[in-house]
């Protein structure tokens, strides 16, 4: 056998693994979509680039918060929302037994509130129902609130209905006791993040006191991203009131030495 | 064998009973015509679908009679006698001639349509029970043989049977005969059995065992359901509700109703709704029969989408939702299933309503001027503050027993209370001031102050916390 019979046996075999993991369910390949679905954007290019365009769509994504915000995923349900009004389509919102969700603050964040389908669960349902919505037709994502520790199968469960419906699941994990290291164990999921508020920056440079609040300053990390290099980025959270716009920031931290370039100082500025 | 005879006929000498060839030897150029006795009942259960314009209960009477209970219908068609008479004539539109007879039995309406005196017989309610004597013993809905032997023995009317002995009388006859009798005259009830409205689309299946486990449940469903849509297909008709009853072996029933949010004719999305309902059914000892009747339908096109399109890319704004909305409503109940509509106020916790998913119009236009939290709480939780000047944000504030210094602070935007509602309402502030505070970790929280900080009216200078950003 020679060498090159040897690499083209290789990536016969790969292409059939990619094929059987692609599932079959994916109708029509003639149809253009071979090629898998346009990737659903961050919108902010810096980090779309790392990830090859944006989120995959048809799996499922977690987002964590970060200390005393792992209880309330405020930052989490902002930066779903914000994923949301990137890209279009119907989305199933389900609480965990309390929606707490505030439809004005979602239209902050680029959101209709039209869009949402919101369901209200009991803790062991989140799971069920989240699994029929992204199975269901018609619907561009589902987001679930999950309490407490997500098993691996009941995540690869997540992902398989995801991959099979092309619906794209995002996942908000929280738990009651602040850093929840069970939060952190494997998983399917095609990328987890975690979202923690930085301190922002003086509105405008030098004003005294505590009066005014400029634009909020989060770090992203990615923590895991099948199949690519995780990441982390500290971005700006400007308020505009139709589409929020995020800008990568060049970062005082060590968190954000990535391979990713980062915007100038110009950019976070031009936002806010 | 002659079955019918029409009235030319009948005054040539023909009658039922006899033999065909009699008949023709009476009248050699008799026009005969074969009987077809299920077509003859088919269209007497149309017949009697269509008395259902003069009272909610018809029902077949034998081969020939149809049962209409009057009960409380009367004055709609100014009064009973009138009501016999549009019977009448509706009947001559069709073409056809009958005897009608209001009585407070159906035993003794049956008597008296068809051996009263005339056409339309109304016997006045609270009747005394001589007033059958007079009719013959086939009134009462008897075997033939048995009403020749009662002419036989002399009891060829009612009066005569009714006067006679019962215990001899059932050794004799069986208990038929009593039982007509009483049923006649109100001692024992007699229901009728009502036909549906004929534009019910239903499906019942009887079981020669009673089952009761939730995979034969399934199965049954499953073809009752196909039945139900197939005959829904037919009509251009999708159901907005179904009932599945269980008739149980000890003879009571137990049923489950499913709701749907626009009119469905997919077999696999009803099939699935009713499926993930029958562990709500208690089987008891067994069910012997199960019946699918879709009890509210609705037009809708013939083509649907039946979930085959999964995964192939094709989603929009528009894309339908129902099904999922079925499915969660039935699951979790209405409530739990939900859209977000605007409500014109600006108090936050007011400012969004749930509507039901499973109802059209939801929707509305949202504006949001200022910056508003993504997380608001149900209800304002107090906070202990460090405030300094009455004018400025706290410094520090504890909600939830942790401590959060403040480090950045915005506002005060300033929302004033529902002033069409009264003050008095524990959940109307008169004035509140919000401020968008940053604490030391970059967390940013919505604080408000009740009240302006000048005036008492308007609040007693508490804080609050309501929502996080």
């Amino acid at each position: 056998m020679t060498r090159t019979d040897r690499t083209d046996m290789l990536a016969r075999l790969r292409g059939q693994i990619a094929r059987m993991e692609r599932h079959t369910s994916r109708l029509a390949p003639d149809a253009g979509w071979d090629a898998g679905p346009i990737p659903w954007g961050l919108a902010v290019p810096e980090i779309d680039r790392h990830l090859q365009g944006g989120l995959p769509r048809g799996a499922a994504h977690e987002v964590i918060g970060q200390g005393g915000d792992m209880a309330l995923a405020v930052l989490p349900a902002r930066f779903v929302a914000h994923v949301l009004g990137v890209g279009g389509g119907p989305v199933v919102w389900i609480g965990a037994g309390l929606f707490d969700l505030h439809a004005d603050g979602l239209v902050r964040a680029g959101v209709d509130p039209g869009r949402l389908l919101c369901v209200t669960a009991g803790r062991d349902d989140v799971l069920a129902v989240c699994e029929d919505s992204v199975r269901a037709c018609g619907v561009a994502a589902v987001v679930a609130e999950l309490e407490g520790a997500l098993s691996l199968t009941a995540s690869r469960r997540l992902q398989l209905a995801a991959e099979g419906s092309g619906a794209t699941c995002f996942l908000i994990r929280r738990s009651r006791r602040p850093n929840d290291r069970t939060l952190f164990q494997p998983t399917a999921s095609a990328t987890r993040w975690r979202i923690a508020a930085l301190p922002s920056p003086a509105p405008i440079a030098g004003s005294p006191g505590m009066r005014g609040v400029g634009a909020a300053r989060w770090s992203m990390d990615l923590l895991r991203y099948r199949g690519g290099r995780p990441g982390s980025w500290i971005v700006e959270v400007g308020d505009a009131p139709d589409r929020l716009v995020m800008a990568a920031v060049p970062a005082g931290r060590a968190a954000a030495a990535t391979a990713c370039p980062v915007a100038g100082p110009a950019a976070c500025h031009a936002v806010a | 064998m002659i079955a019918a005879a029409d009235p030319a006929a009948r005054a040539q000498g023909v009658v039922p009973g006899q033999p065909l060839a009699q008949a023709q030897a009476l009248v050699p150029d008799l026009q005969v015509l074969e009987a077809q006795p299920d077509r003859d009942a088919a269209d007497l259960a149309r017949l009697a679908g269509r008395c259902l314009w003069m009272s909610p209960l018809t029902a077949p009477d034998g081969v020939d009679g149809i049962w209409i209970d009057a009960s409380g219908c009367a004055h709609l068609h100014g009064g009973e006698h009138a009501m016999l008479g549009r019977l009448l004539d509706d009947l001559g539109r069709l073409g056809l001639s009958g005897r009608v007879a209001i009585a407070d039995t159906p035993g003794a309406a049956h008597a008296l349509a068809r051996h009263g005196r005339s056409r339309r017989t109304v016997l006045p309610a609270g009747a005394p029970e001589t007033m059958f004597d007079s009719l013959p013993v086939e009134a009462l809905r008897i075997a033939g043989d048995t009403a020749d032997m009662l002419h036989r023995l002399g009891l060829g009317r009612i009066g005569a049977v009714r006067a006679a002995p019962r215990a001899p009388l059932a050794r004799r006859f069986g208990p038929l005969l009593l039982t007509r009798l009483d049923q006649m005259l109100g001692r024992v009830a007699e229901p009728i059995r009502p036909v549906l409205a004929p534009d019910i689309v239903q499906a019942r299946r009887g079981f020669v065992e009673p089952i009761s486990t939730p995979d034969a449940f399934r199965m049954v469903i499953d073809a009752l359901v196909a039945e139900v849509c197939a005959a829904l297909h037919r009509r251009g008709e999708g159901a907005r509700r179904l009932d599945l009853v269980f008739e149980r072996v000890d003879g009571t029933t137990r049923s489950v109703r499913v709701g749907t949010a626009r009119a469905v004719h997919n077999p696999a999305h009803l099939g699935r709704l009713l499926a993930e309902r029958i562990e709500s059914v208690e089987p008891g000892f067994g069910v012997e029969a199960m019946r699918l009747a879709v009890t509210a339908a609705e037009r809708c096109g013939p083509v649907q989408d039946d979930g085959a399109r999964m995964g192939s890319g094709h989603r929009g704004d528009d894309a339908d939702l129902s099904v999922l909305v079925d499915r969660l409503v039935n699951r979790l109940g209405p409530e739990r299933v939900f859209r977000l509509t605007p409500v014109a106020t600006h108090v936050p916790e007011r400012r969004q309503r749930r509507m039901p998913a499973d109802r059209a119009g939801a929707g509305g236009i949202w504006s949001a001027d200022w910056p508003r939290p993504i997380r608001l709480l149900p209800a304002p939780e107090p906070v202990r503050v460090t405030a300094l000047l009455p004018d400025h944000p706290p410094h520090a504030f504890t909600w939830r027993r942790s401590r959060h210094e403040v480090a950045r602070a915005d506002g005060p935007e300033r929302i004033l209370g529902e002033w069409w509602r009264p003050a008095t309402d524990a959940d109307n502030d008169r004035v509140r001031e919000y401020w968008i505070v940053e604490d030391r970790d970059g967390r940013r929280f919505w604080l408000f102050r009740r009240g302006d900080g000048q005036h008492a009216w308007s609040g007693d200078q508490g804080w609050f916390l309501h929502g996080f950003f």
